[in-house]
């Protein structure tokens, strides 16, 4: 649908939708995890708790958070573009987290 | 003159801000819904503490795309004064307002006490009725007070005179025992520890006064 046709119909989006229906769906997973340098408490008394279970042998154990999302975007490119800033301006604090992203079309 | 409270979805210190500023030193203050953007006619903004947006995703990571906020970036660069308590501590720094990060405390424990206070500056006005290394007795309230930035970050701190307030004995393994910072030019405050409840000489201690009559003087 032309630009200046929606421009003059603001109000009709339920009419004008410019979606085809064959939009490209996208799934993702943002892992956020703190930085190494960051000290992780929680992680520490868990591997703690992993010990006292009986479970040995574990040396190293860090928490973080795993963000599953899906969107549409008109290209694998231009969804990467979106879940990037998402990711380092909402999802993760770079002062003390590190993100990397996982992304398939649905 | 007038102090505006900011009340976010989960604030829960607004009201005992707002008798610390009104009913204890008798400065004229209203509160500020979080999606208010008009700051006019006031010369000091207090993001209080509690858990703004249930401190989901990060405490103070949602607070920080709230409407007022954004007309508090441009309150602040025209060097109104701002001060972040505990939660508004971590909203600032969400906000970029000041560096660095709150994180975990080190022991995992919610940690309600007095603590002790050093004094590591008094180039501000926040504390310029001070001396450097005088201490200051005030409630700590926080599970995630731990001041984290990058050694970097630490030096300009130093550089910038930027340290307000150190704990005499650090509670919860914030880097450099740090409590509280201001921005380079001062008009911004960001602390984890209470000063509006050590306003009220009936709770115990009134070491907070001084900080908040900074908001007007």
């Amino acid at each position: 649908m032309p630009t200046a046709f929606r421009q003059r119909c603001p109000g009709l989006s339920r009419f004008n939708n410019p979606r085809p229906e064959s939009v490209p769906r996208f799934q993702a997973r943002v892992l956020v995890n703190l930085r190494p340098s960051v000290l992780d408490p929680a992680g520490e008394a868990t591997r703690a708790a992993a010990v006292r279970l009986g479970v040995d042998g574990v040396s190293r154990l860090r928490i973080g958070k795993a963000v599953e999302l899906e969107l549409e975007a008109p290209d694998e490119q231009e969804a990467r573009r979106r879940l990037e800033l998402l990711s380092d301006r909402l999802l993760a604090n770079p002062v003390i987290e590190n993100w990397s992203l996982e992304l398939q079309q649905s | 003159m007038s102090i505006g409270v900011v009340i976010f979805p989960g604030s829960n210190c607004d009201r005992d801000v707002r008798w610390a500023t009104e009913g204890c030193l008798g400065l004229p203050t209203r509160f500020l819904w979080h999606e208010d953007q008009d700051l006019s006619g006031l010369d000091a903004v207090v993001l209080p503490g509690g858990f703004s947006y249930g401190d989901y995703l990060r405490c103070g990571a949602i607070a920080r795309f709230a409407p007022v906020l954004q007309a508090l970036v441009d309150f602040a660069a025209k060097g109104g004064r701002v001060l972040g308590i505990c939660n508004g501590f971590q909203v600032l720094t969400e906000l970029g307002l000041l560096p660095g990060a709150l994180t975990r405390n080190q022991n995992l424990h919610f940690i309600c006490e007095d603590a002790a206070l050093a004094v590591a500056s008094s180039r501000t006005p926040w504390l310029r009725h001070q001396s450097v290394g005088s201490e200051i007795v005030l409630p700590i309230a926080h599970g995630e007070g731990r001041y984290q930035c990058s050694e970097d970050t630490l030096k300009q701190l130093q550089d910038d005179d930027a340290i307000a307030l150190r704990y005499c004995n650090n509670p919860n393994g914030s880097i450099a025992d740090i409590a509280g910072i201001t921005n380079a030019s001062g008009n911004v405050l960001g602390l984890m520890p209470h000063p509006e409840r050590a306003c009220d000489p009936q709770l115990g201690g009134v070491d907070g006064q001084g900080l908040l009559r900074a908001l007007i003087a």
